[in-house]
């Protein structure tokens, strides 16, 4: 409670740093205690630290990411390199591409070739589109190199298919395949494109060059991409096996179905002509050299001509002019090879050594600091335990924070995806700004996210999730309403008849109930099983399986209360009975031993005011016997003075008797009004002081103070009283009484030449003295009647004593938390005063 | 050794029979008397009059005793017995604590009540707190009980106590260590210095008999006290 309210303090407060102590449970108690000011531990839990370390985790988490996704550039790079490699642009060691009797090729051409297959090849291999600004970059290459060369135009739509040179009207378009261009020996940039062709060309039958607006070009070839199959109006797509798929335009043919395949889909007409081998088809070429639409009707049979087809594209790539060819582009169609592997070992170590090491130390630092922090956030170096703060505990700011985490996943998700297709390429200077603009997004999602998480721990740890969580308290409010309607309910079901039954009827009627519809359930059981129901009769069993439920959750929830409330009735029985104070749950109205754990608390005041009454009534009395025994006194100090004066007058002897028994007698009613009083204060309890005394020397004073009478007595006094201490809690003087009246009583009563016992013995924590004594009266009354006031062995003897020193030595012992008893056997006289030791 | 005390003694009791017979006692031990019923005229009679020794009772009309008591004490040094029906330790402890010098239960004993008045009586006037002799070293003194360490001689209320030599041993080693309570094998290795077995009756007879004579009623003593169960004490007095 008293945190509670802090809180609720606190949140008014507009100190952010105010910390909210958890709650103090028994658990707490056991943990370790906090650490001591100034000592390393408590140096380390500081708050500072622990922002710095968080802050670090951000960096760490931001430079992971971005390395990852420059990792994952350059790999694309990697990659294209490796297909350059793999077109046999031989390198030498330093990195420089050669040709094949290892010339260094230094001049443009070279390099603006490798870079645009580059472009293409990445394009092309992983099947995104190319950035708009790398292509402006690239262009702007280009146009370095070339600065009247017009636009490049890279077709980025089709750019898997190609990549196009564009001088105010495109004029070539020039590609080729796969393993073409592994093949041909002393291909390499710089060459015209007559060139070019005349060494495809020297190469038979595997290429087709077209040019012109639509140009297609290809090779026969044993892959195959995959084939549309016309049937009538219909077709069906077919993906197959594409090892190695062809890049641009190209037909080929497949050896497999004896077919020709011509796939233009890549160059505007978007067809591809499927011309088996054994059946007629026209292959309309257009004059412009374009090819004319095919349409198969099944009908007529195609048969390779490859003389025919070849003079066809003769026809058309005649015109060429090879002037006008500036560039040859090559596009490696698929990741078929092996080449990106024999690449990788030092072109990957070059690049990112430095970032990929530098990952792995980040990362295995991050996760370490990550649990660190994950662990020791919210700890309190002060007092040893975990809290949470006020500003982050706000109400409901729970879901909040979750929400936080979850957007921070998400819109990281989404930027890193953005950032992988607009991050550059290549790793120029220019590039470092969106480096920068990525790294300083991931910081901030991590710092958002991670903090937000860091957040939700804290609240975890110091029990406060759940307190502060709208959902939480939603439900409990529901809960609540819910236990209050149920409440209700019951309360109207117990106003009724069920109101007057006894427990174990209620109890009975609830099994019977129980009987009945578990009864229901397998009869309903039974009858779907024999009858074998089919499933759309189940609904019925469905219905009834569901309340069942619901009645079996009450059922089981309810007989639990009965117990719980039974155990709560026992435990203030307990209470009760034990004269303490039941501080255990209360008990609902609705319960059927609620009327009877009410009518405890009426019993347990009555008894508590009996007990009060008592204590009232018993000081009432100490009051009366106190000012009783004033006004005796009074008269009585009179009395004693006139006679002590009277004594000394001169008179007869015979008046000289009279004032000595006057004398004798005042001070007997003396003692008598002494005794009066005191027995009635101890009584009462008063002017007890208990401490730690030494039974066996209070036994052994009280011998010795007496040895002067005992031996003018005549009687023998045996003692047994143990030589070691004997430690009890009593009150010294009040004992000293006891044990003073019960030698007084044994001299008093003792029979002449008889001997007097006192004897002490101990076993185990009980300590326990004896008077025993021959009595000189024959002892015609009970133990009982003894120790009553003004009770005494020889009703008819009138000397000495007030009647009340063994009525005084057990109340003073009882008053001093000792028993006492007297036993009587024949003549013996047997007084015990027991004790429990202590150390 | 018994001094002639003279000296003047005001009675204050609402009962007028008590005070009446108190004064006859005192009278006849020589005394002069000046009788009082209520704590006012108590007042009164102690500034009108040269008074030596106060015996005052606590409950009674007007004014009562300790009111009285602490008004007297203001101005006043000379010795006061409270004469009280209260016999609780509580009521002792208060009268004592308020200025009182002595503490007597109503019905006394006549002979307890002279002796005590003519003990306090010879301690206020011969050796009385006015005139008394510079304490040196070699005197301990607890109340009205004094040691004197060179010529082995005991003073009790004035009266000069013949102890035994073990007596006094007993009895310096006690008031040496006033308020500390000392068991019968204490003293016992204190005095005798040899080791104590059952020594509990030796000890005892000998107090008993320090008692006889230091006492002035031997069965309420006010000096040597035991303290049962644990040991044996000289009471540390006020002062």
């Amino acid at each position: 409670m008293d945190t509670r309210s802090k809180n609720m303090e606190n949140d008014t407060l507009p100190d952010k740093g105010e910390e909210i102590t958890k709650q103090p449970s028994g658990e707490e108690e056991k943990k370790k205690l906090p650490p001591k000011k100034g000592s390393v531990r408590y140096k380390l839990g500081a708050k500072w630290i622990k922002v710095l370390l968080f802050f670090i985790t951000a960096f760490l988490a931001a430079f992971i990411c971005v390395a990852f996704q420059i990792i994952s550039s350059c790999d694309v790079v990697w990659d294209m390199s490796a297909a350059i490699a793999g077109d046999e642009q031989p390198r030498n060691k330093t990195g420089s591409y050669i040709d094949n009797t290892g010339k260094i090729l230094t001049s443009d051409i070279e390099k603006l070739y490798a870079q645009l297959y580059i472009a293409a090849s990445g394009a092309m291999r992983y099947g995104y589109d190319l950035g708009d600004e790398y292509i402006e970059t690239l262009n702007n290459e280009i146009d370095g190199y070339y600065p009247d060369a017009g636009n490049i135009y890279i077709d980025i739509y089709s750019a898997p298919r190609g990549v196009r040179y564009e001088n105010t009207e495109m004029h070539y378009y020039v590609s080729y395949g796969d393993k073409f261009s592994t093949n041909i020996t002393g291909l390499s940039g710089g060459q015209t494109l007559a060139s070019l062709k005349d060494k495809l060309d020297s190469l038979g039958d595997q290429y087709y060059i077209r040019f012109k607006n639509e140009l297609t070009y290809g090779g026969t070839d044993t892959g195959r991409v995959y084939s549309r199959i016309y049937n009538d109006s219909l077709y069906t797509d077919k993906y197959e096996k594409s090892e190695p798929h062809l890049g641009l335009c190209k037909s080929y043919y497949d050896k497999d179905t004896k077919t020709h395949i011509f796939d233009a889909s890549g160059v505007g007409s978007g067809y591809i002509y499927v011309i088996p081998e054994d059946q007629n088809l026209l292959y309309p070429v257009n004059k412009d050299g374009s090819f004319g639409e095919i349409n198969y009707d099944g009908s007529k049979k195609y048969v390779y001509d490859s003389k025919t087809d070849r003079s066809s594209l003769k026809d058309v790539l005649d015109p060429l002019d090879d002037s006008d060819i500036t560039i040859a582009v090559a596009v490696k169609p698929d990741k078929n090879d092996y080449a990106a592997l024999r690449a990788s070992d030092d072109e990957q170590l070059e690049t990112t050594q430095f970032l990929i090491i530098g990952s792995i130390i980040a990362s295995a630092v991050l996760a370490v600091l990550i649990i660190v922090l994950t662990l020791r956030c919210g700890y309190n170096r002060d007092t040893g335990t975990f809290t949470a703060t006020r500003l982050v505990d706000a109400k409901f700011s729970s879901e909040v924070f979750a929400l936080f985490m979850f957007a921070a996943l998400i819109v990281t998700e989404i930027v890193s995806k953005n950032m992988y297709s607009t991050l550059p390429l290549t790793s120029d200077k220019s590039a470092y700004s969106s480096y920068a603009l990525a790294a300083a997004s991931y910081f901030a999602l991590w710092v958002i996210g991670f903090g937000s998480f860091i957040v939700i721990v804290r609240k975890l740890k110091s029990g406060m999730l759940f307190k502060t969580s709208l959902v939480c308290m939603a439900f409990r409010y529901l809960f609540r309403r819910a236990r209050k309607g149920c409440d209700a309910a019951a309360e109207k079901l117990d106003n009724t008849r069920f109101h007057n039954f006894t427990v174990s009827q209620k109890f009975f009627i609830r099994n019977i109930v129980f009987g009945v519809f578990t009864g229901g359930l397998v009869l309903l059981l039974v009858l779907a099983i024999i009858e074998n129901w089919p499933v759309e009769d189940m609904g019925i069993l469905e219905v009834y399986l569901t309340f069942y439920a619901v009645y079996f959750i009450w059922y089981f929830l309810s007989g639990l209360d009965y117990f719980h409330d039974s155990d709560k009735l026992c435990d203030k029985l307990d209470a009760i009975s034990e004269g303490r104070e039941y501080d255990g749950e209360t008990m609902r109205k609705t319960s059927p031993f609620y009327t009877r754990f009410k009518g405890l608390d009426n019993l347990d005041e009555k008894i508590k005011k009996q007990a009060d009454e008592m204590v009232k009534s018993e000081k009432t009395k100490v009051e009366l016997v106190t000012n009783v025994s004033h006004d005796l006194k009074t008269p009585l100090t009179s009395i004693i003075s006139y006679i002590y004066l009277l004594s000394k007058e001169d008179m007869s002897d015979e008046a000289k008797d009279y004032v000595k028994v006057l004398q004798t007698k005042s001070e007997k009613l003396k003692t008598i009004v002494n005794d009066v009083f005191s027995l009635a204060k101890a009584a009462s309890g008063a002017e007890i002081k208990n401490e730690r005394l030494d039974l066996a020397m209070l036994v052994n004073q009280t011998v010795a103070s007496n040895s002067d009478i005992t031996e003018k007595a005549g009687i023998t006094l045996k003692t047994k009283i143990p030589d070691k201490s004997v430690y009890i809690i009593g009150d010294g003087d009040k004992l000293s009484r006891v044990f003073q009246n019960l030698y007084d009583n044994a001299m008093k009563y003792s029979l002449d030449g008889t001997r007097v016992f006192i004897d002490m013995q101990v076993h185990g924590d009980t300590a326990q003295v004896y008077f025993k004594n021959t009595s000189a009266y024959e002892m015609n009354f009970t133990a009982e009647e003894i120790t009553e006031r003004f009770a005494r062995g020889d009703k008819s003897r009138t000397d000495g004593g007030s009647g009340l020193g063994l009525s005084i030595a057990k109340t003073f012992t009882e008053a001093c938390g000792g028993a006492f008893r007297i036993e009587l056997e024949g003549d013996m006289f047997k007084a015990v005063v027991g004790f429990k030791t202590v150390e | 050794m018994e001094n002639v005390v003279n000296g003047t003694v005001l009675v204050v009791d609402d009962d007028r029979d008590i005070v009446s017979a108190i004064a006859k006692l005192l009278e006849d031990e020589g005394l002069s008397v000046i009788k009082a019923y209520d704590g006012l005229q108590a007042l009164d009679k102690i500034t009108s009059e040269k008074v030596d020794l106060l015996v005052i009772d606590i409950m009674m009309p007007r004014l009562d005793g300790l009111s009285a008591l602490m008004k007297i004490r203001q101005s006043n040094n000379i010795p006061v017995i409270v004469l009280s029906a209260k016999s609780e330790d509580t009521d002792k402890i208060l009268g004592l604590s308020m200025g009182a010098d002595d503490y007597i239960t109503k019905p006394y004993n006549p002979m307890e009540l002279t002796a005590r008045v003519k003990a306090h009586l010879r301690r206020y006037l011969s050796l009385g707190s006015a005139n008394q002799s510079p304490s040196h070293d070699d005197i301990i003194r607890v109340g009205g009980l004094e040691l004197d360490k060179q010529t082995h001689t005991v003073i009790a209320d004035g009266r000069q106590s013949s102890l035994t030599a073990t007596e006094y041993k007993i009895l310096r080693l006690l008031m040496e260590n006033a308020g500390r309570i000392f068991s019968a094998e204490n003293i016992y290795q204190n005095v005798w210095n040899e080791d104590a077995y059952a020594v509990e009756n030796t000890v005892m007879v000998h107090i008993r008999h320090i008692r006889e004579k230091i006492e002035i009623n031997p069965k309420e003593p006010r000096y040597l006290k035991v303290v049962w169960g644990i040991g044996y004490k000289i009471e540390k007095h006020g002062k």
